[in-house]
């Protein structure tokens, strides 16, 4: 994963969440969905080289991020603003710098 | 109760009538009632609050950092002009409010409304909001605890320039938990605007006749009684009022339907008729008990029936001269103005105002709650054209539905569930009705129109089976005939020489127009030499306030201001407008007071001639 796309992610996550803590829903609104699926996928392709990266020395905390997601995924289903603020900006944030720090210590070649 | 709590609603109460009584009303109703709201802490440890509803907890603050959530909630607000109002719809841990004060100046207002009683009360139960609540850019209403005084204090906050300055602010989560009651209290605002463009227009109007009558019928309001008096005399002399119901008599086109039922209801409730039905009622030989006149515009066409005379009567300052003349019967007044209370405050009397939606049926529904009627039933109150009329029949002569009237009508929904047309202001009052009776649990309307308009919260029945429900203990009306007047005969010299100051007092005030005028061109010169900070700038600063102060305090003040109300109107449009710089902002205030005041002049002398009529006429 590009580095460069990961501090995309991060960007759009603070801005979604400082739309949504403003409860300018329908601002937010255009972005989410493109952002949830991407951060979707980004989880899952983790998630799924998870034993790969544990045999290169990298522990990926499968039950957090698996729970990051589904936190994602419920406040959405639930129209929940503040859960899904809060998990933008503190859960899938947090997610995405992990990642971050998972590609440095791959080498960082690709940033 | 916490004492956290005690000293959350002292600040509260300082400003605030009625909500530490509306708080310790819900404790005592709900205090054993099941918890939906819960105290949790975020992960920086400041205090937050849960609801739980539709089966799950649903956070009002960041569940991580509230301080920074409440933070970007009010950064969103942007550039904060200084007479900004804002409304703010949910309290959360109380973080809202916090940070939108910091952002503000001294002029803006906030005022809160906390959608969730039990949110409220959780809050000043383990928040220190003394600090919030003691500032006095703030108002509290809280669903259930106090929004029944909101339209109160919305009368008193907003005025007539300040409505496009207001902004709601929606805390994330509020919408979706409380999008009925945010709804309502918005719409409640939306009335409230809607009042205050109404009296502006009036005001615009006819504001010199309303300041005319006033004047001419001072000496004889001061021969007559008020309504403070008839509210001690019921509560005297009728042991239990809650069993008599107070009948409001309006001359909606469905009246022509079940007037006649009216008869039976003589004697066994207080038959009240607003002065449009009153033609009508006699018509069908019936005699209300009492009739409400408030409008200074009144057809006296109404009034010509020789009978209307020995019927007692309730009227304010504005209500026609011509009645106030021929009246015979017993008078009640209220006040619908500044001049008038201050007026009996000057002898040490009060005078109540009754609150309206802009009908005089809304303030004789006004008038029964303050009179301590709990069972109101409308009869002929059809708030909308019932077979395309506006009116029963033989009320006024008026033109039927015509389309170059169709800019002033909307759609209303019928209480048979159509839609029907209607005035704009007919729904206007209908939506005043409405909100009134959901603010006030304590009275049961009946809607006996049997026609018209729905009026939420009315129950819809015919006016033979409200009668035949309600209308079963015995009333003798005519007792109201033995209420005490106000003022002793030993004070006509007093209230003589009183009318007399004010009259003179005009010649002063015309100077102090003249002066007022002379500072404000004194204050753009200084203006536009960029001499605004010296001692002189000081000086016709500090001339500008004393003199806005003394207006402040002078009764006079509201008479002139309603004779010279269009221009007033016209001076003020646009006074708040988007700040440029401080400059040229007090540049245009400037101008605009000059122009204020050159219609307070031309106020001061036709104020000053509708005295000199009055002595005249007394001497």
């Amino acid at each position: 994963m590009e580095i460069h796309k990961l501090k995309e992610y991060i960007k759009a996550a603070e801005n979604i969440s400082d739309m949504l803590y403003a409860n300018d829903v329908s601002g937010a609104q255009k972005f989410i969905g493109e952002t949830v699926n991407n951060v979707n996928n980004i989880y899952l392709g983790y998630i799924n080289r998870a034993d790969e990266l544990r045999n290169r020395g990298i522990d990926i905390p499968v039950d957090i991020l698996l729970s990051q997601m589904k936190n994602l995924m419920t406040a959405i289903d639930s129209k929940d603003i503040i859960m899904l603020a809060d998990t933008m900006l503190y859960e899938i944030k947090e997610g995405m710098q992990f990642f971050i720090d998972v590609e440095n210590e791959l080498g960082g070649a690709q940033a | 109760m916490s004492e956290l709590a005690k000293k959350n609603i002292e600040c509260l109460a300082a400003k605030m009538k009625d909500i530490e009584e509306g708080i310790q009303n819900y404790i005592d109703k709900n205090g054993a009632s099941q918890k939906t709201v819960y105290i949790d802490r975020s992960a920086r440890e400041e205090l937050i609050l849960a609801k739980e509803k539709d089966g799950r907890i649903w956070y009002l603050n960041s569940r991580y950092d509230a301080q920074h959530a409440a933070k970007v909630l009010a950064d969103a607000q942007g550039e904060i002009h200084y007479r900004n109002i804002f409304l703010l719809c949910g309290l959360g841990n109380g973080m809202y409010l916090q940070e939108l004060l910091k952002r503000l100046g001294s002029d803006n207002i906030v005022i809160v409304y906390e959608p969730d009683p039990e949110v409220f009360v959780r809050l000043i139960e383990n928040v220190d909001m003394t600090g919030n609540f003691g500032d006095k850019r703030v108002l509290v209403f809280a669903e259930e605890i106090n929004t029944n005084t909101f339209s109160q204090y919305f009368g008193i906050v907003f005025r007539y320039e300040l409505i496009d300055l207001s902004k709601f602010i929606i805390p994330p989560d509020y919408g979706m938990l409380y999008s009925r009651q945010i709804q309502e209290f918005h719409d409640s605002c939306w009335r409230g605007a809607n009042i205050i463009q109404g009296e502006k227009n009036t005001l615009a109007d006819i504001g010199y006749e309303m300041a005319d009558n006033v004047i001419a019928n001072l000496w004889n309001m001061t021969k007559k009684s008020t309504i403070n008096k008839l509210e001690e005399y019921i509560k005297k002399n009728i042991a239990d009022i809650s069993d008599i119901p107070f009948i409001i008599v309006s001359a909606g086109p469905s009246l022509d339907k079940n007037i006649h039922e009216l008869k039976s209801a003589k004697g066994h409730a207080f038959i009240v008729a607003v002065d449009s039905a009153i033609r009508k009622m006699f018509e069908y030989g019936i005699i209300p008990d009492l009739i409400v006149t408030i409008d200074s515009h009144k057809p006296l066409v109404l009034f010509e029936d020789d009978r209307v005379k020995n019927v007692p009567m309730v009227v304010c300052g504005q209500s026609r001269q011509e009645i106030y003349a021929q009246q015979k019967a017993k008078m009640f007044a209220f006040t619908e103005d500044e001049f008038i209370l201050k007026f009996y405050n000057h002898f040490g009397y009060d005078i109540a105002a009754l609150e309206t939606g802009g009908s005089v049926a809304n303030n004789t529904f006004s008038l029964a709650m303050y009179l301590g009627f709990s069972k109101i039933i409308l009869v002929g109150q059809d708030l909308a054209f019932t077979d395309n009329r506006k009116h029963a029949a033989n009320v006024y002569d008026e033109p039927d539905i015509n389309d170059e009237e169709s800019d002033k009508y909307t759609y209303v929904t019928d209480i048979n569930g159509e839609m029907v047309l209607t005035f704009r202001n007919f729904a206007m009052y209908k939506d005043w009705f409405e909100g009134v009776i959901k603010d006030h649990n304590e009275i049961t309307v009946i809607n006996a129109t049997e026609g018209g308009a729905n009026i939420k919260g009315a129950e819809n029945c015919t006016l033979k089976e409200a009668i035949a429900r309600w209308c079963n203990v015995n009333f003798d009306a005519s007792i109201i005939n033995n209420v005490p007047d106000v003022f002793s005969d030993d004070e006509a010299q007093a209230v003589y020489d009183y009318i007399v100051e004010l009259h003179d007092r005009c010649n002063d005030l015309n100077k102090s127009f003249n002066e007022g005028i002379k500072n404000y061109i004194k204050l753009k010169e200084l203006i536009a030499g960029g001499r605004t900070g010296g001692s002189t700038f000081n000086s016709v600063m500090k001339k500008i306030q004393r003199f806005n102060d003394m207006t402040d305090s002078e009764p006079l003040i509201h008479l002139i201001s309603m004779y010279s109300s269009k221009n007033e109107h016209e001076a003020l449009e646009g006074l708040y407008e988007e700040k440029k710089s401080a400059d040229r902002e007090a540049m245009t205030a400037a101008d605009k007071g000059i122009a204020l005041l050159e219609g307070y002049k031309q106020g001061c002398e036709l104020t000053k001639q509708a005295f000199e009529k009055l002595i005249a006429g007394i001497v």
